[in-house]
């Protein structure tokens, strides 16, 4: 019995003990020189975003007494692990998401507004497009890392062959028809020349590497808007594709000019004049398969890599230019047990020298218009195109607290229509799936 | 079935030795008492984990579907009844979502139980290289879902390989990922490619197990090969389709790769799996409570699908 009662014992104690190892907190290292010690700030980021390794190891550099430990996901996973982790007892310090989100996280309590940690000027300094995006009632959630949009990128080599001549400047910029013609022309002449096919315009990569991606393909729509309208016009309503109270879509999302919008973003995938793909097809551009294709700004960085002899065209539009602003960014998490170091290590990443030198090594397009101004590289080839794009044409995605849930059903409405849904049918589903959420 | 000269072979089967024949061995309670101890101790960790990481979360996730809430409040969560139940059955997406699910699971049935019988009856031959005919059938078991979809997208693409393939013998590339009418069957292709190895592997083991000598005596009584297999084989193998049939339908009932990584749930929600469509309800929507019941909803589904097989399926012989 003695020995029955051991082995019980044995096998409870050894399960208990399992069960402290796992759910007890590692120590935190000590540094020669922290007399208050080190402070460990915990960090959730998506793969390849930020903030960097690079970014993070330059801060504590500068902070000694101050290091970070680093959870990383996929960026399609990101939101998920935000969702999960957001209730739970001990969320990461510090968080990486996507901008248009901040509405949403701001407004479930979950980020930290970071007013009091901006230093004086910033909101002077700060684009409008980023403010906007990162703030909810009239507070501030991130200072925002970076801003990024998409342009259109041509391979010369092809483009060349074609006796084509893309626009390099904005107030040249192509009209779609136009565009569209080009990369019909460009297709014709590359597939003959290659003898298997090329795409005028390359397939999409963002999102889930399929059609649809409100961030790319939502342009088409928002494009036959016009801002300038009277605001209780369908013009009006059409660009903004959302109510300015956030409660509707009705009316916004599925005017006549977003369904025109719509038929037309439909005829690049079917029928005579298509010039692209109904489905991926990685690194097209790269490999020759793709006359064009509309990146956001760090494919430059990716082209130039490869050996690819490319140049930019500003995005093509329908009747308003437009193009949708906002990248990953990183804030801080309110119920964070250490918010103070927090939110002063994300304000510090993100303005003064520091930033200054990250976004000077990465070529990537400030926030800041101090910092952008103090680049020449940004006003040159190949960045001047999305940096003057985000200056002049940028708007925001359709914020709001519910952008998770628009996001979800405009794109799966344009990625129907791009494999041949009714535009008008799917825009109307996509209403009649939103609103109810929209006016909760 | 029942007619002819093999008609009592069950009854034969019955009494060729099954443990059913023999007489139970009796224990004393002391000596059962005796071993009841240690059981406990090397179940009791098998058991803890099974209540901390199957039971509690079931049992949070019965009360969160009765609940309305988002996962960045649930503090703020509110009673409400029945509804995310009622819900269910009057929203069209989700009514729409369990429809293809059920296409989903027959379409995987129906093709992956006659392949993995006749692939079994191919490897219970005489075959060279049998093993590695066995083992690349297998193959796919042991291979990753995501692995998997990823590998069939690529062969399904617009410019995949078997566009490629159609096309050098002139046939216009097809939409096997973006046609509303090829989707579904693509994604139960590639799930029967994937499931077929395990059903396979079952049906073999059942095969080598059911007696020659009955399939001999049937055939020295005149019985041809097909007479054989469904007057012999077939039922003798009533117990393994069943297990077969459950499994394969909860694997199918459980599928998500498919609609994550190939098709988000498009064109027009033909492949949006109900499982996908409780992943989006709760992580991207934030409506853990209708998610849950949703859940909730599907394993009471999976329970009755299973419960009307065995019942459906039910042996009446034993060997």
């Amino acid at each position: 019995m003695k020995r029955n009662i051991a082995t019980l014992s044995t096998a409870v104690g050894t399960v208990a003990i399992m069960a402290l190892a796992g759910c007890s907190a590692g120590s935190t290292p000590t540094i020669a020189g922290c007399e208050d010690g080190v402070t460990e700030l915990s960090v959730l980021r998506a793969e390849n975003n930020s903030p960097t390794d690079e970014q993070l190891d330059a801060y504590t550099a500068a902070n000694e007494c101050v290091i970070f430990t680093v959870d990383e996901v996929p960026f399609g996973n990101l939101a998920a692990k935000i969702a999960v982790l957001a209730p739970s007892s001990n969320p990461p310090d510090i968080v990486g998401f996507d901008a248009p989100s901040t509405a949403s996280y701001a407004s479930q309590g979950f980020l930290l507004p970071l007013d009091d940690y901006l230093p004086d000027g910033w909101f002077d300094d700060v684009t409008s497009a980023t403010l906007t995006e990162n703030s909810w009632d009239g507070q501030v959630y991130s200072p925002g890392n970076e801003q990024d949009t998409l342009s259109l990128y041509f391979n010369k080599e092809l483009t060349d062959a074609a006796g084509i001549t893309p626009p390099t400047s904005l107030d040249t910029a192509w009209t779609w028809p136009e565009a569209q013609a080009a990369m019909l022309t460009c297709q014709v002449s590359a597939t003959e020349a290659a003898g298997s096919t090329v795409y005028g315009l390359a397939p999409s990569r963002l999102g889930d590497g399929t059609p649809g991606t409100s961030y790319r393909d939502q342009l088409f729509l928002r494009s036959m808007g016009d801002p300038t309208a009277p605001e209780s016009s369908s013009a009006y309503k059409t660009f903004y594709a959302i109510s300015d109270d956030g409660t509707t879509v009705d009316g916004w999302l599925n005017t006549p000019e977003a369904i025109e919008g719509a038929t037309f973003y439909q005829n690049l995938f079917e029928g005579p004049d298509a010039v692209t793909s109904k489905t991926g097809l990685p690194n097209a551009l790269i490999d020759g398969k793709a006359c064009f294709d509309l990146e956001v700004s760090s494919n430059a960085t990716t082209l130039t890599s490869a050996g690819v002899d490319f140049g930019v065209s500003p995005t093509p539009y329908l009747v308003t230019p437009v193009v949708h602003t906002g990248a990953v960014t990183f804030g801080v998490t309110a119920r964070s047990n250490n918010a103070e170091a927090a939110a002063t290590a994300v304000v510090a990443m993100d303005t003064g020298d520091q930033y200054l030198e990250w976004v000077e090594n990465n070529l990537r397009i400030p926030v800041l218009v101090s910092t952008t101004e103090a680049l020449p590289s940004l006003s040159e080839a190949p960045l001047n195109i999305p940096v003057e794009e985000i200056q002049e044409w940028g708007v925001p995605r359709p914020p709001g607290p519910h952008f998770d849930a628009y996001d979800l059903y405009v794109t799966a409405a344009l990625k129907n229509i791009a494999y041949g849904a009714d535009p008008k049918t799917e825009l109307d589903q996509a209403v009649a799936k939103l609103d109810p959420i929209l006016s909760k | 079935m029942h007619s002819g000269p093999i008609d009592s072979t069950p009854l034969a089967v019955r009494d060729l030795g099954g443990s059913t024949s023999l007489p139970p061995r009796r224990r004393s309670k002391s000596a059962m008492g005796k071993g009841a101890l240690p059981a406990l101790a090397f179940l009791t960790p098998f058991l803890l984990l099974l209540l901390v990481f199957q039971y509690i979360p079931l049992a949070v996730m019965a009360r969160s579907s009765v609940l309305d809430y988002s996962l960045f409040n649930p503090d703020n969560a509110t009673f409400v009844g029945a509804d995310n139940f009622i819900r269910i059955f009057t929203d069209a997406e989700t009514i729409q979502s369990l429809l293809i699910t059920f296409a989903f699971i027959l379409g995987v049935l129906v093709l992956v139980v006659p392949a993995s019988f006749a692939l079994a009856v191919f490897l219970n031959g005489k075959l060279p290289a049998r093993a590695l005919v066995r083992t690349m059938i297998f193959l796919p078991v042991v291979t990753s879902s995501v692995v998997v979809a990823t590998l069939w997208t690529f062969l399904l693409n617009e410019t995949g390989l078997i566009n490629s393939v159609l096309a050098t013998v002139g046939i216009p590339p097809a939409g096997f990922l973006t046609d509303t009418t090829q989707a579904l069957p693509a994604i139960i292709v590639m799930t029967v490619w994937q499931q077929v190895g395990l059903a396979t592997v079952l049906f073999l083991g059942g095969l080598q197990a059911v007696p020659a000598e009955l399939s001999e005596a049937a055939h020295m009584d005149g019985a041809g090969p097909l007479r054989r297999t469904l007057s012999i084989t077939l039922p003798l193998l009533s117990r393994t389709t069943l297990f077969i049939v459950v499994v394969m339908t909860v694997f199918a009932l459980q599928a998500f790769a498919p609609a994550y990584i190939m098709t988000g749930g498009a064109p027009q929600g033909t492949t949006n799996l109900i499982i996908y469509h409780i992943y989006k309800t709760a992580f991207i929507l934030q409506q853990p409570g209708y998610a849950s019941a949703m859940a909730l909803v599907v394993l009471a589904f999976a329970i009755i699908i299973s419960l009307i097989q065995m019942r459906l399926l039910r042996t009446r012989w034993n060997y």
